[in-house]
């Protein structure tokens, strides 16, 4: 008996698994594989590809000895990836204890945090853009009052002068990475909400019965409970920060002076504008090998995500 | 419940089948356009495209806007998958690249039963050469020359445009104003732009590429001697606007904001004077470029293109040809405020009759005007150069080194490609 | 639990000044939406317009057939929002809860190709599409028309099942306790009959989670349609925006406008899908 319901276990999976599964292996798993075998050939979108073996990566190993522009992507894309994501995980968590907290006016505030995502990345973008601009943007605007401000309390003449940001090549990185923070805060704060939902109240009663402090139920319950919740949203940041590529496209398209180029950024030019389909393939291997090592440490790290209800 | 979801999926599906568009047995020409506004939808859907329709009974032109930042990916991908557009635009760089993958077709044979080639400015026909081989038709151009301010000039102390690069560094010093780090009036406004370079650089007598076009001429003294004017024009006599990158798209350009004495622009400038500063219109001049050894105008053209992979070329041909005649060119121009590339185009264009400074365009456009020579790696080109000038302007590398550097890339650039073409 | 008054009071304040830089970004593009063009870059700027050109907005939608572009930007949301709740639900569960040979190794190249960037295979998905067989014009070995091009189908498949979603759905189940489902197997109840009437109904935060973010970034897509797209009655709202920028110029005012009006109908949604997200309906049978 024990052995017809585990046949009837698996087929039930397979079954649960066919139709997406067939979906995702012809319009994901595919062309992947096709991208893959790109990677290893000359592709000029035009004429048929042509296998040239290992030629691409080995462009891609000279160009990183060489500090060349797909270096400097891997430096910026990491830059990127370390600005956004503990903080921005770190805000979101604080902002979902927040809103989780019992104040009235939660659907506003979750609504508010909520804005930046439902509107599209090219339109935030192009808002930003204007933030950032250097004679008519809202944030030299708002340094020119701090100057006049300052120079009226102290009586000398203190100037912030206005900044280029996006056009100044030590800006314009950290100026991206703020805007992105701004617009990811309320993406990872509806899961960690979704992730704080499904902790049952009654835990958290009985702590307090208890005489648990805030602090130690945190420590105690909501954060080892929340362990799944952190884990996916911190390998989704890591993957979603690798491929960082709209705002960049729209705000800076890489410059100035590669000061932002990303790997995606990379990817996509070669591919698109310069017709290099196969060395776009490779960068891009070259990007799922550092995804996957990534994701590998993390896995091993948060080992234990689930959690036995006594 | 399951029957309720089996006829949702049923009902996508068709609506998704009927989407594919009906098989209909009239000709449908695709025609996408990437300079484009409102007037020009207008003109093209309302006007043009109908009269074409009426006198090819039968025949359906699909027209697409797209917009520039995203007509690379659209193309390639269209191209890659076997449905590329009939007729399409492009820009000044393109002809290189599209010629050598085969993504434009040859336009010799119909050249010759045309006759009209004589009618375009030199400048504007060479964008679509290659090899010798002509692959498409100059639709608007852009001449970029000296704007400048004649009452903040004479204010300074000159009585005419500057016309050596000494003469225009000095000017440029006394016009500009600072405020403590701020610069209030900019003597020159400069973007960041190897454009601008490249620009320094043929006024220097110097070239991008050999003639050949295989080899990188840009570790050349003429070469070095520009990029160090342009880096000497941001960084020692300090005469450019603070805000180094032209305007992010749409905010009122520095020229108009009245934020600079003078600038090299195309035809747009006076526009943007006439939109943002009316009143500035008249004390606006224009000038040919500074010289050092040669009078250089350098002449940017965007121009239509046909797919090798049309299956309707012949009346694609007669779409190009109708979109090129003088009066339809004109028309097409006068809504974006371009240059109409052709002689008799210009003379029935009301908007270029009307205006003196216009003429004044196309004057130095005849006798100066040159294009970028065709080489299929541009895009590269751009991308890398751009770096380069940046890396020059923003101090990380002197322009001698700079230019070494890139000299050296573009050089294996250019060596992969005749590897190519001998291998074939 | 309530909290004490001092400590609501800061709470309130961090929230308001939180919202408020997430607002005011939003409050200059609804502002620039109603002033004519001459107002929207001045130093310093202004945030009330001098003149309020409602015309903004009617002229925004005539500038291009918006109508059409909402039916089609609706089916195209709907649709992938739809599948992917329903096919990545069911693969999480069979990932989460049902034992079968492989299933480490699917689930790790499930989650592998979400790191690879969607940026090259734009052109094989592409390709495969233009040469379906036997629609849009192709013969039996996909030459001769134009395939699923131009089509709802073209434009929903490819993204029908995420791999997110079954990422996201996989570790919401695993936390699930499962004395429930222990209990309904014992009475004999089929695993669909689990799936369905007691995994589905705890799991409706996650649910709605992924709901949300899959309609909100299929209504947001922009560069996907945009390539498949090349007729005007197929193309969504977002491509429909990009006919206020050109080279030289955009119209800010008309283009604020179009933004404002293409972000409505999400924001709307996610306000009537709020209640999903409030406490007590997960795990509310748990006790005893």
């Amino acid at each position: 008996m024990a052995s017809s319901a585990a046949t009837r276990e698996e087929r039930t999976a397979y079954l649960f698994l066919a139709p997406g599964l067939a979906l995702f292996a012809l319009f994901v798993l595919i062309p992947v594989g096709a991208a893959f075998y790109l990677s290893f050939c000359r592709y000029d979108i035009i004429h048929s590809p042509n296998w040239i073996g290992l030629a691409n990566y080995q462009r891609i190993g000279r160009d990183i000895a060489s500090h060349g522009v797909f270096f400097l992507s891997l430096r910026n894309t990491a830059q990127y990836a370390i600005g956004t994501i503990p903080v921005g995980m770190a805000l979101a968590l604080g902002l979902a204890l927040l809103v989780n907290a019992g104040l009235r006016g939660v659907s506003i505030y979750r609504t508010t945090y909520y804005l930046p995502v439902v509107t599209s990345l090219v339109a935030i973008s192009m808002v930003w853009m204007w933030i950032y601009d250097p004679t008519y943007g809202l944030l030299n605007y708002a340094l020119a009052l701090v100057s006049r401000a300052a120079s009226a309390a102290t009586g000398h003449r203190l100037l912030i002068s206005p900044q280029t940001w996006l056009a100044n090549p030590t800006q314009a990185m950290p100026a991206i990475i703020a805007m992105s923070i701004w617009r990811g805060l309320g993406y990872n704060m509806v899961i960690y909400l979704a992730g704080l939902q499904g902790i049952p109240e009654h835990l958290h009663e009985a702590a307090l019965i208890d005489g648990a402090t805030r602090w130690q139920q945190f420590r105690a319950i909501t954060w080892p409970l929340l362990k799944p919740a952190t884990a996916f949203i911190f390998v989704i940041s890591v993957i979603g920060a690798s491929q960082v590529f709209a705002q960049v496209y729209v705000m800076t398209n890489g410059g100035p002076n590669n000061a932002t180029t990303t790997i995606v950024h990379q990817i996509f030019q070669n591919a698109f504008s310069f017709m290099k389909m196969g060395y776009a393939s490779a960068m891009a291997f070259v990007l799922f090998a550092i995804i996957f090592v990534l994701s590998l440490i993390n896995l091993r790290l948060m080992r234990g995500g689930e959690v036995e209800y006594v | 419940m399951r029957r309720w979801l089996c006829l949702l999926l049923a009902a996508a599906l068709a609506a998704g089948l009927s989407g594919c568009g009906h098989r209909s047995s009239r000709v449908e020409v695709e025609f996408w356009l990437a300079d484009f506004n409102q007037q020009t939808r207008d003109l093209i859907d309302k006007q043009l495209i109908p009269r074409f329709e009426a006198a090819h009974p039968g025949v359906k032109v699909n027209t697409q806007y797209i917009s520039w930042t995203h007509l690379d990916e659209k193309l390639t991908i269209s191209f890659a998958g076997g449905v590329a557009p009939d007729v399409f635009q492009v820009g000044a760089e393109y002809v290189g690249g599209l010629a050598y993958r085969g993504m434009a077709q040859s336009l010799d044979q119909y050249l010759h039963r045309w006759g009209a080639k004589d009618d375009f400015f030199p400048a504007s026909w060479d964008t679509c050469v290659y090899q010798d081989h002509v692959y498409g038709l100059p639709y608007l151009s852009a001449p970029r020359v000296l704007l400048y301010r004649k009452d903040l000039l004479r204010a300074a102390g000159f009585d005419r445009p500057p016309e050596t690069w000494e003469e225009l560094a000095a000017a440029a010093q006394r016009m500009t104003v600072r405020d403590g780090p701020v610069t209030e009036m900019a003597g020159m406004n400069l973007p960041v732009s190897w454009q601008i370079f490249v620009e320094f650089l043929w006024e220097n007598g110097g070239q991008i590429f050999s003639q050949d076009g295989r080899r990188s001429q840009l570790n050349r003294p003429e070469a070095v001697e520009a990029l160090q004017f342009y880096v000497d024009l941001y960084n020692k006599y300090r005469v450019c606007p603070t805000a180094g990158m032209p305007q992010v798209g749409g905010s009122v350009p520095v020229f108009a904001s009245k934020k600079a004495a003078m600038e090299i622009m195309n035809q747009f400038g006076i526009y943007n004077v006439n939109k943002y500063a009316p009143e500035l219109l008249p004390l606006v001049a224009i000038a040919p470029t500074p010289k050092r050894k040669q009078r250089v105008i350098s002449v940017y053209t965007d121009w239509l293109a046909m797919s090798p992979q049309s299956k309707h070329k012949d009346l694609s041909w007669e779409l190009m040809t109708f979109l090129m005649e003088p009066d339809n060119l004109a028309a097409y121009n006068a809504t974006l405020f371009f240059i109409p590339p052709r002689r008799s185009a210009v003379k029935a264009a009301k908007f270029m009759q009307r205006n003196p400074q216009l003429q004044e365009f196309v004057n130095l456009m005849e006798r100066y005007g040159r294009s970028l020579p065709a080489i299929p790696e541009w895009f590269e080109i751009r991308t890398g150069l751009q770096s380069a000038i940046s890396a020059a302007i923003y101090g990380t590398k002197t322009p001698a080194q700079a230019l070494e550097d890139y000299s050296r890339e573009l050089d294996a650039l250019l060596a992969e490609r005749t590897q190519q073409t001998d291998g074939k | 639990m309530k909290l004490p008054i001092t400590t609501r009071a800061l709470l309130h304040l961090l929230l308001v000044a939180g919202a408020a830089t997430m607002i005011l970004p939003f409050l200059w593009m609804l502002s620039t939406s109603l002033k004519p063009e001459a107002e929207i870059f001045r130093f310093p700027p202004n945030w009330l317009p001098q003149v309020w050109k409602w015309a903004n907005y009617t002229e925004a939608m005539n500038a291009a057939p918006f109508g059409r572009y909402f039916v089609n930007t609706v089916v195209y949301a709907a649709a992938i929002t739809f599948s992917n709740l329903l096919l990545c639900s069911m693969a999480a569960y069979a990932f989460a809860r049902l034992r079968f040979r492989g299933r480490s190794v699917l689930f790790i190249l499930t989650l592998g190709t979400m790191m690879v960037p969607g940026q090259v295979t734009m052109v094989p998905v592409f390709i495969l599409l233009k040469r379906w067989p036997l629609l849009g014009g192709n013969d039996w070995m996909g030459i001769g028309g134009h395939g699923l091009l131009n089509s709802y189908t073209g434009l929903i498949l490819p993204g029908a099942v995420g791999a997110f979603g079954i990422f996201l759905l996989r570790q919401f189940f695993m936390t699930l306790p499962r004395d429930l489902e222990d209990a309904a197997r014992i009475d004999g109840c089929s695993e669909a009959g689990i799936y369905w009437r007691i995994i589905l109904p705890l799991s409706a935060p996650a649910l709605a989670t992924l709901g949300i973010f899959t309609f909100t970034a299929a209504w947001n897509e922009f560069l996907w349609p945009l390539l498949i797209m090349s007729k005007d009655s197929m193309k969504t709202l977002q491509i429909g925006l990009q006919v206020f920028q050109t080279q030289y110029t955009t119209r800010w005012d008309l283009l604020m406008a179009g933004t404002v009006v293409v972000t409505l109908p999400v924001l709307i949604i996610f306000l009537l899908g709020q209640r999903y997200f409030t406490r007590g309906i997960a795990l509310s049978g748990m006790k005893g």
